[in-house]
């Protein structure tokens, strides 16, 4: 029925059963947008946030899927400025996976503010001296130009190409692609870093707080490094998850070694640094403030040093080991583990620097505030995954994604 | 801002007015020439800091006072009401600056500063001493069952150790059936669980703490 | 009037509680919540949803009865001024929609620009910042009493204790109309001060020998909230019990008060 606007040369699954599908998920979506509806009319009190915690899911949710979108940008790196050729057949992907995320990040900044309709005022009143308001300027940006990198793939679609105004666009925007990727690296490398600076400036915060370079905390780099580590995980996750669900190779296998190389040198330098930052902030800054390690480890249900030791040991030394090990990472299964526990253990970063931020207690007589996400706050960030699913499954459909695809998969 | 005046002044002027031994009893110019006659070396301590305390000091020796008769009170006199065996513990009242117990209930921002170990939501919460709770297995903020000889209700646990082991207390003032939604039905009316014993010296009823017991709901 | 200010010495308002005359009797939460139009709703014992700027703390020595004593920290903002007025969360707003001004020292909250990213809440140790998580609603019959100098809040943004800012813009119109360029010390005070039944909050210009709060904030007694952190607040507390000075900030095992203390002064 749609067989005119299917890429040719490629199977896709009968109509009826893709909409089935999209049905599937649309439902999980409205969920999510009743729930972002109620939150816009009703306000706040929809979530089980409070004055303990103004940052809760979301801002982790945000946080997250931008640091696992950053393969989008470090991929673009690695292909366009450091010319590592191979990446042109997963940078499509990497490109709309980090489309997915930086527009779930905004959609969700926008359902966690306040006043959602004064949003603008962070750029018509900015504060230079606030991070936030560098993630916003950077965010925006990087999201446009995320979708400047995503349009000439739209263009590539069977019909639309053949209109020669699109075909001619689609071909100059190749052409001039760097320009964007370089542009794109380096306000990702920005924003990724001052979301992490947005939980190291807190000096009232002595859990959060870190001494930096300049007016950049180093969690300004860390946040970078980790990005720029997992981001290439998530991507080969979610290739090999599309790969599972369409039964079908997308990628060579060398290219998913290349980038799983590089993202092992990544974590693993980005683990010596994480380590180094962990050690002087436990022995020297949070003392100087009057804390020990372990005080920000006890006294609660949840918050135990495990949770130091799992982001560290098991989502970050242990999958960096793997994918630095060339007969390590080549075992399916290893690989598909070790990729998990470092998308894993970037988001429980993430986690950490936002929610134990707010959980520990600053004040001697102060307590220990646990929180549990309302099923807003949940259906809410469920959203995201449920739109990304959808708009994945539309754009695999008829779009030229895989360039490998063909010639992986010859239609008899 | 206002013209107002002391009501230590008031009265001395009042008397003074008065004249004959009324006015030579209050012969003070002012009540703080009162005061400062009656504290003596006291005053200027009390003047700059406001406050004063010597807790070596005997209270029964101070000139002015004599609370020596109160101590000849006997309090084992006066027994709670109920039955030691099946009310181990000793309910006492927990007068509180933000609870008004009398008539006239709590305006809202008053009912706003009371603090959430006295009322949760519209739940009374006691306080009782670490051991007790270990003792008949409560838990902090957790809902219990408090009978007295009078009554039952249900009440949440705040576990504080600055009160004394084997007494519960309750703050008096909350429980309230009328006025409005911001003080109706909010925790549980004191009174409802206590009754008057007699005072032996006074001869008076006294509103004095019950028998009670916990238990876990 | 700008130009009257410039050449004015710059004021620093701040505030000295005397913790040893504090009764814990929530008069001052009580004044602040009506004076500034803080609305209440029908359950205010959610702690961590209850707009209280001024917010009266129990603490104690952690020791059981009958060795137990008490103490209360009543917590206004602190109007903490940092390094050079970078308090901790004037610094973080991305929309500049809370100040810190030099000439007064007092860290505002533009309401109207505030919308609602909640970082500053995060930014602060005290919990001195509260989220308005619904409209504020009064009963019918009170609107009348709301105070016609101070705006009431929407939902969505945040809000805190601002020294009841809008009494010195009176004081300052006052002095203005009788051709004075200045006020004097009692034609500002807030509302916690003047409710405190006890007299245990002083307030006044941190930077003016006239005024009592320069005298008490240099008595051996005073202490403030969380200094190492570095925040600088205006805020002094006054105790005589050592255990109440040591809740006052983090302490590690076997460290003394007192070396700390010289070392941050």
């Amino acid at each position: 029925m749609d067989s005119a606007l299917i890429p040719k040369g490629v199977k896709r699954c009968p109509l009826p059963v893709f909409i089935l599908g999209i049905v599937i998920i649309g439902i999980v979506l409205l969920w999510g947008v009743y729930a972002m509806i109620l939150c816009w009319l009703k306000g706040l009190n929809q979530t089980n946030m409070n004055d303990y915690y103004g940052f809760a899911l979301w801002i982790w949710a945000d946080l997250a899927i931008i640091a696992l979108g950053g393969g989008a940008f470090f991929t673009g790196l690695l292909r366009y400025i450091f010319g590592l050729d191979e990446l042109k057949n997963i940078i499509n992907y990497a490109v709309l996976i980090g489309f997915i995320c930086y527009s779930s990040a905004l959609l969700i900044l926008a359902i966690d503010v306040g006043q959602p309709l004064r949003s603008w005022f962070i750029f018509w009143h900015a504060n230079v001296h606030s991070m936030l308001t560098e993630v916003a300027f950077c965010l925006s940006c990087y999201f446009s130009v995320l979708a400047i990198e995503y349009i000439p793939l739209i263009l590539e679609n069977r019909q639309i190409d053949k209109i020669p105004f699109f075909h001619h666009l689609g071909h100059n925007m190749h052409k001039i692609m760097a320009v964007f990727a370089a542009t794109g690296a380096f306000l990702s490398c920005f924003h990724q870093g001052s979301l992490g600076g947005v939980a190291g400036v807190l000096y009232g915060r002595p859990f959060a707080y870190r001494e930096g370079l300049l007016v950049w905390p180093w969690t300004f780099f860390l946040f970078t490094w980790s990005a720029a580590a997992c981001g290439p995980c998530f991507t080969i996750l979610i290739t090999k998850i599309t790969e599972f669900i369409t039964g079908k190779k997308l990628v060579k296998d060398n290219v998913i070694d290349l980038l799983a190389k590089i993202s092992g040198w990544m974590l693993g330098s980005y683990m010596i640094a994480k380590i180094v930052d962990t050690i002087y902030w436990a022995m020297v800054t949070a003392p100087s403030l009057g804390f020990t390690l372990m005080d920000f480890y006890k006294d609660n249900p949840f918050y135990g040093i495990w949770i130091l030791f799992v982001e560290i040991v098991i989502c970050g030394i242990l999958p960096a080991v793997i994918l630095l090990i060339p007969k390590l990472r080549q075992n399916k299964l290893l690989l598909y583990t070790t990729i998990t526990l470092a998308s894993i253990g970037v988001c429980l970063n993430r986690w950490v620097m936002v929610l134990q931020v707010m959980a520990a207690p600053v004040m001697s007589f102060d307590t220990w505030a646990m929180y549990i996400p309302s099923w807003q706050e949940i259906a809410t960030t469920i959203l995201p995954f449920a739109y990304g699913a959808i708009l994945i499954m539309i754009s695999f459909r008829y779009l030229p994604i895989f360039p490998q695809e063909k010639e992986l998969n010859p239609v008899e | 801002m206002y013209d107002t005046k002391n009501t230590g002044d008031v009265l001395i002027s009042l008397a003074r007015t008065m004249g004959g031994s009324i006015a030579e009893s209050f012969a003070w110019n002012s009540f703080e020439a009162c005061l400062k006659s009656t504290f003596k070396d006291k005053w200027r301590k009390l003047d700059k800091e406001g406050f004063w305390f010597n807790p070596q000091k005997d209270i029964t020796t101070c000139p002015d006072l004599d609370f020596s008769k109160l101590l000849n009170i006997n309090l084992d006199n006066t027994q709670p009401q109920g039955s030691k065996s099946k009310f181990p513990l000793i309910l006492i009242p927990k007068e509180s600056i933000r609870i008004s117990s009398g008539y006239i209930a709590d305006p809202p921002f008053a009912v706003k500063s009371i603090p959430d170990t006295v009322l949760k939501n519209n739940d009374q919460v006691i306080e009782i001493n670490p051991e007790t709770a270990k003792k008949y297995g409560l838990k902090n903020t957790k809902y219990a069952t408090l009978t007295t000889p009078l009554g039952e209700i249900k009440v949440k646990i705040h576990v504080y150790n600055g009160i004394m082991e084997g007494v519960v207390a309750m703050s008096k003032g909350l429980g309230h059936i009328g006025y409005d939604k911001f003080i109706s039905g909010k925790g549980e009316n004191f009174n409802q669980l206590i009754g008057p014993v007699e005072d032996p010296d006074s001869g008076f009823d006294v509103a004095w703490g019950i028998r009670a017991k916990l238990t876990r709901a | 009037m700008k130009k009257e200010h410039n050449h004015m010495k710059n004021k620093k308002f701040g505030m000295c509680i005397d913790l040893d005359k504090c009764t814990g009797c929530g008069s001052c939460m009580v004044a602040c919540m009506s004076e500034n139009n803080v609305p209440f709703r029908e359950d205010e014992t959610d702690k961590r949803k209850s707009i209280t700027w001024m917010k009266v703390y129990k603490i104690t020595n952690n020791l059981s009865f009958p060795d137990t004593e008490v103490c209360y920290i009543p917590r206004p903002c602190m109007h903490c001024e940092g390094h050079d007025g970078h308090s901790p969360c004037v610094s973080v707003c991305p929309a500049t929609a809370t100040d810190y001004d030099m000439s007064t020292g007092i860290v505002s909250q533009i309401y109207t620009r505030c919308f609602g990213c909640r970082y500053c809440m995060g930014a602060c140790p005290y919990h001195a910042r509260y989220f308005n998580w619904w409209d504020p609603v009064w009963p019918a019959e009170m609107e009348k009493y709301l105070s016609p100098d101070v705006s009431p809040r929407m939902r969505g943004v945040v809000e805190k204790c601002n020294f009841c800012y809008p009494r010195y813009q009176r004081a300052l119109d006052n002095a203005y109309n009788d051709g004075r360029s200045d006020i004097d010390e009692d034609e500002y005070q807030t509302a916690c001060t003047q409710g405190c039944p006890a007299g245990a909050i002083t307030f006044g210009d941190l930077n003016n020998k006239s005024h009592a709060v320069y005298k008490l904030k240099k008595s051996h007694r005073a202490f403030r909230l969380l200094e190492r952190l570095g925040t600088n607040p205006k805020v002094y507390y006054l105790s005589s019990k050592e255990w109440v000075h040591r809740a006052g900030d983090n302490y590690l095992e076997g460290e003394n008060l007192k070396n700390i203390k010289k070392s941050h002064h």
